[in-house]
């Protein structure tokens, strides 16, 4: 049974920001169901570090369009975003310096209450600003969530391991 | 932004007896574009996958019961009957240690990537593998 499963009422109408919502809800209940049947460190710590990778990807594609507007309500935005980066970071720290001690409860609770509350009004605040401007709808609509020509040029310049 | 690698035309086999982390991992391939991903639970049936149906590289976990993942990397790279001798082969292992990075490599992996897996090493440790011919990896 899912924790969370997805409702168009997620939805804010910009196909890539709700893609990428999909994904997050997709990993919170992976999380979820790690968390309940009890698995390993390796496999919670692989969700853990995919939600922040993830979270941290779609930032970036929603603060490039943020970034058009000088508006207060999409400032308070970033810095929500911010705030998210923090604890997710503060988890993956802790997780990384004690992974056998690590509880995974509270980063389903701060998933879950993101992706009910964050999504459900500010997404949909920035989503209504871009859907009124074609060039910001063409900067969150062209940009990749992954960026893989950049992580192919880091990978020829020896980084990637090998 | 145009990519060396054609993601989407990738063919990628994980061999992972768990089945939350091959589902993690196929979600994660996803992102990337590459919808084309097998998964096997033993070594045993990855080589039958690989009879099969080719593919262009291969995640193989350590550790499984049975035929382990440095055998079948073994198998793979030596055995006259090996349906791909050549394949580009990423081992995942728990163990972070020097030694077992040693064994990975010695059985004739190309890379190594240490669980817990995060989305941006296995997309780096594809790039590399894919990019980066294997003698420049031993080197």
């Amino acid at each position: 049974m899912p924790l969370v499963k997805w409702d168009p009422v997620f939805e804010v109408g910009i196909a890539t920001i709700d893609n990428d919502h999909r994904l997050l809800v997709g990993l919170l209940n992976e999380l979820s169901e790690a968390i309940d049947g009890a698995e390993d460190s390796t496999v919670v710590g692989s969700v853990l570090f995919a939600l922040a990778d993830y979270v941290r990807y779609h930032f970036i594609r929603e603060e490039r369009a943020l970034k058009m507007f000088d508006d207060p309500t999409l400032t308070r935005h970033t810095a929500m975003h911010e705030a998210m980066r923090k604890k997710i970071e503060d988890l993956v720290a802790k997780f990384i310096a004690e992974p056998a001690q690590f509880d995974p409860t509270p980063l389903r609770t701060t998933m879950h209450t993101w992706i009910v509350d964050h999504v459900m009004r500010a997404d949909r605040e920035l989503a209504r600003l871009a859907c009124a401007s074609d060039e910001c709808l063409a900067i969150i609509e062209d940009q990749p969530l992954v960026d893989m020509a950049a992580i192919e040029r880091a990978a020829m310049a020896g980084e990637g391991g090998g | 932004m145009t990519t060396r690698i054609d993601w989407p035309a990738l063919k990628v086999l994980i061999v992972e007896d768990n089945h939350h982390l091959s589902a993690l991992l196929r979600m994660v391939l996803k992102t990337a574009g590459i919808v084309n991903v097998g998964i096997a639970t033993t070594g045993e049936r990855a080589i039958e996958a690989l009879w099969r149906s080719r593919a262009d590289i291969a995640l193989i976990d350590f550790y499984m019961d049975g035929m382990d993942g440095a055998a079948l990397v073994r198998y793979l790279r030596r055995d006259p009957q090996s349906p791909c001798p050549d394949i580009p082969i990423i081992l995942m292992t728990g163990d972070d240690s020097a030694k077992t990075a040693r064994a990975a490599l010695d059985a004739g992996a190309d890379n190594v990537l240490v669980k817990p897996i995060a989305p941006s090493a296995l997309f780096a440790r594809l790039a590399r593998t894919l990019l980066v011919p294997r003698m420049a990896n031993a080197s």
